[in-house]
């Protein structure tokens, strides 16, 4: 490895440090599987990898959003073609909570949000889940998702009331 | 709403660890490929060489056919008992006709 690829090691593993939780959120929001989000975004660090020599770390959290939000979004649409062959039974819950009940109340929840937000528009989703879960302010964002900052708000607005009319009439 | 629907997760532990694993693993099949590119693409360079050079050898046009000398012709234009080999790949000729009498004019008296 050479000192260039040292630099940009280390500029990676910070920019995977200080964004994996936003990251993994954001992919958990389209995969519903801990195992598969965390697989997407080690994924999309793969992918920057590859192509470090024209990455500019310092700006490069929006580049690994968007890749992210890619990468999921293929492997969702993947997931929903399996499933609709019947090759795989729907996801797991997530797994975090410890105990019986708690448990059942975020498979409660779990369930009820990922079904508002799949039921969103792809341009509504990732609008929300960013703004929801990324560390980026609403200009990062318009320049991860290639949108103006305020299309971020309007859209990020929309969304919300379309969840919490399902939530209210679900 | 954010805060009361979409609880943020933790990601599993071990990330870093497990994504420097896969970083590595791809940079040492990244290494390996490029190990044995190189004298591959070398063989199959020298091999298609030899199979144009091959093809080239084989393809050159193939020579006229050798002259043979035909059995020996006579040519009294040159002198009795006198013949010659016809030596081509072509069909012989015919033999070269005798040379006209020649008239010994000297012996010759014109009367007036």
């Amino acid at each position: 490895m050479t000192n260039s690829d040292h630099e940009h090691r280390r500029a990676l593993e910070a920019l995977y440090v200080q964004h994996e939780r936003g990251l993994y959120n954001v992919a958990y929001r389209y995969t519903w599987s801990s195992e598969d989000a965390r697989d997407v975004v080690h994924d999309a660090f793969v992918r920057m990898w590859r192509k470090r020599a024209a990455i500019e770390w310092p700006r490069a959290a929006g580049l690994a959003y968007r890749t992210v939000l890619g990468l999921a979004s293929n492997r969702r649409r993947a997931f929903a073609i399996r499933r609709l062959f019947g090759a795989r039974e729907a996801s797991e819950p997530s797994g975090h909570a410890s105990g019986a009940d708690e448990l059942l109340a975020a498979a409660r929840t779990d369930a009820g949000v990922r079904r508002c937000i799949d039921r969103l528009p792809e341009s509504l989703r990732s609008v929300l889940v960013m703004c929801a879960f990324s560390e980026l302010d609403c200009a990062a964002i318009g320049e991860a998702l290639g949108i103006p900052a305020g299309t971020v708000g309007s859209r990020r607005t929309t969304a919300i009331a379309r969840i919490r009319e399902e939530l209210d009439h679900g | 709403m954010a805060d009361r629907e979409l609880p943020l997760l933790e990601p599993p532990p071990g990330g870093l660890a497990m994504l420097r694993e896969r970083l590595d693993a791809g940079d040492r099949r990244a290494a390996r490929i490029r190990r044995f590119t190189i004298p591959v693409l070398a063989v199959a360079a020298a091999a298609v060489a030899i199979a144009v050079w091959l093809g080239t050898d084989r393809a050159r046009p193939t020579p006229p056919a050798p002259s043979v000398a035909t059995i020996p012709l006579p040519d009294p234009s040159i002198g009795n008992g006198v013949a010659f080999y016809w030596v081509s790949p072509s069909e012989p000729g015919p033999s070269p006709s005798p040379p006209p009498a020649v008239v010994d004019i000297s012996a010759v008296s014109i009367s007036p």
